[in-house]
């Protein structure tokens, strides 16, 4: 019999806040153990709980960034469990009443189709300590570090909608883009701001039943989530064929060994409504003010690219990408720069070489005015693509603008006709075999008289215009 | 500072001491129960999960007693982590005039049960007007601030200091709290002509008293009409579910807040355990009290096997919210005996036996309603059961005026 999975997410991403979600501590990354602790954050009897407006600003952005609506009325629930990373035996999380409710995200499927994944709910939650595990001697030991504790975080629980592990995969992306255009968050799950459970179960194929299911955590790439639930369903399908009961359990995956294994669960109860901090309200006209921030989104950016400057559809979903590559091109486009050249770039030279100097576009000193100033040089042909190339080198490490540089290394590309007429000539003169194959109908010599050509002249002639002046001479 | 007296967690020696800075709580000498922090002195909670707890900071309600010139004088033994009252010492300490002032949080009607028992007056707030911050609570939904002194008019002095927004404890309300007079028996609006209180006795309620209880309350309604206060029955047939409504979501708060004293960081950590789950189970075992323990083994039935029954609960409150708003559309205060002559909350030995004890006291913990115990006119032959007033959410006001105009012997 023929099954289909059915896969739901809950992924937990880590605003990029100043601070905590209750308190003044740094929410950023040290090594120092219990260094951004305050008696709030490691739970102290009594301590004061301050909702932080940064983190529910951003929260409400990143839902709106997922199409959800924002509830007018939301709150805090005690949800307990008890494990060493949480020594308060609850987190401080909204189960009755969440952020918001609905969203979606669209992606393509395996064939290219497109596909509404949608999401049951948003809702605020605080980070739990971190574990660290070391031996002292030959005894194990288990040190907590509450830097973490308290961080903000929001929980996307998706719809069980997702069939396959490109789908997951696929979703995954699509909300890491929009939720970086929001600039809420990083997402990163390699750096664990962004971390993904996956609920996963068989069904036959075309049923609309749910059978058990079983989670599956530890995943810290996207990649590894597809790999992850295809394991799984490989797995589930084996037991169901072999008729083996599936049972409820949450299973880890191991990035080395490409398998589940089963963990031992932590002990969770239901959650309790907890007055201390208060109810957030969301009326019309505040939600209507986070709307007017929300930036142009992901799908909504590609298809104007595509209609406004003429980008084809792989280039526009390029540029479209991240919200920082966008606001880059779009700059390069607005200063009458060649938008489809401004694209393939951007894709072909500058991101490769912002990747290799492990830069950010947006803190890189090649901005997008100077790069105007290369890239004009490149439309008018007043240097050719190796010229750029190096030019563009060149501007990591100079503050001057791109003419400046080509005149200074002598990068003008040679475009006088009399000049270029000169080396060709040259060349032909020097190569006699080349111009009796010229002569013969061999076109692969016109080739090698444009590369001595090209060579002779320092790389600085054009060789569109050699081609067109060779092309007019009479070799019959 | 003197250590594990017999009614004191902790005193201080007033000569030893730095005199409060000048205010209008310089003639208050306050005892606060053991879960109301001061800094750097012990507060246990009444639980060996806390025996080594030395809070960094003063509680709200402390900082503002302090700033206000009072003179803190001690901190009172308790009932574990404020559950019932078996182990508090507030009475006597009254009683032996260690203190006139008293302040601790209460639940479930600890602190007007202590204050009927010590002879004074006990008061507790409308919810969301006097801060929680700092306090070691368990009923987050329930638990308030209370305060045991001599006078309605004392009561009200220390309210002055102690209520009002707090700019950390964002649970609080904000708009429309009451005014309390800095000092003086009455407000400035106190005795203006106004239409005349009406005070409303539930039939239901009194009903389920015993004879003598019943005596003794029918005298102090008649001694309340004799002051020309109307006093009529008014009947609500769902009372019963303050105490059930209570006690569901109240253990369900309770195992939940509970985890945060754990005993693991304060209290005594067991030892020879095999790893950390051991040493956690271990050390919860040995850290709880057996009554406390009951408590939040109720709680954890309701929140892990029976969590239909704790929703529900959480329904027939708001539904006791709505009837008791529509009461009071008709009437300004519900009048009752606060004790129970057959029950003795000091020798509660089961969660029963509190909420026997302490039912009176329930429904303006589960509602948020100021009440007051005014001591005095409602006795027995053995006891005084406290005469219970409670108000609407936020006429606290109204009631302190009440109580000093009507409620006193002047």
């Amino acid at each position: 019999m023929p099954y289909e999975a059915v896969i739901g997410l809950e992924i937990h991403v880590q605003l990029n806040c100043p601070t905590k979600l209750f308190c003044d501590c740094a929410n950023t990354a040290t090594e120092k153990a219990n260094t951004h602790v305050c008696p709030t954050c490691i739970w102290l009897p009594g301590a004061p709980v301050q909702l932080s407006e940064d983190a529910l600003e951003k929260a409400a952005l990143t839902c709106l960034a997922l199409n959800g609506e924002l509830s007018a009325r939301s709150a805090f629930d005690q949800k307990v469990y008890y494990y060493p990373d949480l020594p308060k035996g609850y987190q401080l999380s909204q189960h009755h009443l969440p952020l918001a409710t609905g969203g979606w995200v669209d992606i393509s499927d395996e064939n290219g189709k497109p596909r509404r994944l949608r999401i049951h709910h948003v809702h605020m939650e605080e980070d739990v300590a971190k574990l660290v595990h070391e031996t002292d001697g030959r005894k194990r030991i288990s040190l907590v570090d509450f830097n973490r504790a308290g961080a903000p975080l929001v929980e996307i629980v998706t719809e069980p909608d997702i069939r396959t592990p490109h789908e997951a995969m696929a979703f995954l992306r699509a909300l890491r883009t929009r939720i970086r255009y929001a600039k809420t968050a990083e997402c990163s799950m390699e750096s664990g701001t962004m971390r993904c459970d996956a609920n996963i179960s068989l069904r036959p194929a075309g049923s609309d039943a749910f059978f058990t299911k079983v989670e599956v955590k530890n995943m810290n790439s996207v990649k590894a989530v597809g790999n992850a639930i295809a394991y799984e369903i490989e797995r589930q399908e084996k037991m169901i064929n072999e008729g083996q009961p599936v049972v409820m359990h949450t299973r880890l995956w191991d990035p080395d060994k490409n398998v589940t294994t089963p963990m031992r669960a932590k002990f969770a109860g239901p959650c309790i409504p907890d007055p201390s901090v208060p109810e957030i309200h969301m009326d019309t006209a505040r939600v209507d003010a986070l709307k007017q921030r929300l930036p142009e989104m992901p799908a909504e950016k590609q298809a104007r690219f595509a209609s406004q400057y003429g980008l084809t559809g792989d280039e526009a979903a390029l540029m479209s990408t991240e919200r920082d590559i966008a606001d880059y091109f779009e700059a390069l486009a607005r200063n009458s720069v060649n938008a489809r050249m401004a694209a393939q770039w951007i894709s072909g030279r500058l991101l490769p070489a912002l990747k290799d100097q492990n830069a950010e576009i947006t803190d890189t000193v090649l901005s997008a005015d100077r790069a105007a100033g290369l890239l004009s040089l490149l439309e008018n042909e007043s240097v050719n693509a190796k010229q750029a190339k190096e030019l563009m080198a060149l501007m990591f490490t100079s503050p001057k603008s791109a003419p400046e540089i080509a005149d200074e290394k002598g990068f003008r590309q040679i475009t006088d006709i009399d000049e270029l007429s000169a080396i060709l000539d040259a060349v032909l003169e020097e190569n006699p075999d080349a111009v009796a194959n010229l002569r013969a109908g061999k076109k692969q010599a016109a080739g090698f008289i444009i590369g001595q050509t090209m060579q002779k002249s320092g790389g600085r002639a054009n060789p569109k215009m050699l081609s067109e002046i060779l092309g007019r001479k009479n070799f019959s | 500072m003197n250590e594990n007296t017999n009614n004191l967690l902790w005193q201080l020696n007033p000569a030893a001491c730095e005199p409060p800075p000048q205010g209008i709580l310089n003639d208050f000498r306050v005892v606060l129960r053991g879960n109301l922090p001061v800094a750097g002195k012990p507060s246990n909670a009444g639980s060996k999960a806390l025996e080594n707890f030395m809070p960094i900071e003063d509680a709200a309600v402390v900082k503002r007693l302090k700033n206000h010139g009072a003179w803190l004088a001690g901190m009172s033994q308790m009932s574990e982590l404020g559950f019932g009252i078996t182990k508090d010492t507030a009475h006597r300490l009254i009683g032996e005039k260690q203190c006139n002032a008293f302040l601790g949080t209460e639940s479930a009607g600890e602190i007007r049960y202590l204050a009927a028992m010590a002879g004074a007056w006990g008061y507790k707030p409308s919810s969301g007007i006097c801060s929680n911050l700092g306090a070691v609570t368990l009923l987050p939904s329930m638990e308030c601030i209370g305060v045991i002194a001599e006078t309605p008019a004392a009561v009200a002095s220390i309210l002055f200091a102690v209520s009002g927004k707090e700019d950390r404890d964002f649970s609080m309300l904000w708009d429309n709290l009451p005014v309390f007079p800095a000092k003086g028996d009455k407000s400035p609006d106190s005795g203006t002509a106004g239409p005349p209180i009406k005070v409303g006795v539930i039939a239901e309620q009194i009903a389920g008293l015993d004879e003598a209880d019943k005596n003794a309350f029918e005298k102090t309604v008649s001694g309340l009409v004799q002051k020309g206060i109307p006093v009529t029955e008014v009947s609500f047939p769902d009372y019963d579910l303050f105490r059930t409504v209570h006690q569901v979501i109240g253990s369900v708060e309770a195992s939940s807040s509970a985890g945060k004293y754990d005993g693991v960081r304060y209290g005594h950590r067991a030892s020879n355990t095999d790893n950390w789950n051991d040493m956690y189970l271990k050390t919860r075992q040995a850290s709880f009290g057996t009554l406390i323990k009951a408590y939040l083994f109720q709680g954890a039935f309701f929140q892990f096997e029976n969590y239909p029954a704790f929703e529900q609960a959480a329904r027939l409150r708001n539904l006791l919210f709505q009837k008791t708003g529509a009461l009071f559309e008709d009437i300004d205060f519900i009048a009752s005996p606060l004790r129970i002559s057959g029950f003795d909350a000091t020798r509660a030995q089961s969660v029963d036996d509190v909420y026997d004890a302490l039912v009176h006291a329930l429904p303006a913990n589960v509602l948020g309603l100021p009440a007051l115990c005014a001591p005095g006119m409602t006795r027995t032959d053995d006891r005084d059961l406290g005469l219970q007033i409670m108000a609407p959410h936020l006429a606290d006001e109204k009631l302190l005026n009440f109580a000093a105009q009507y409620l006193t012997a002047s």
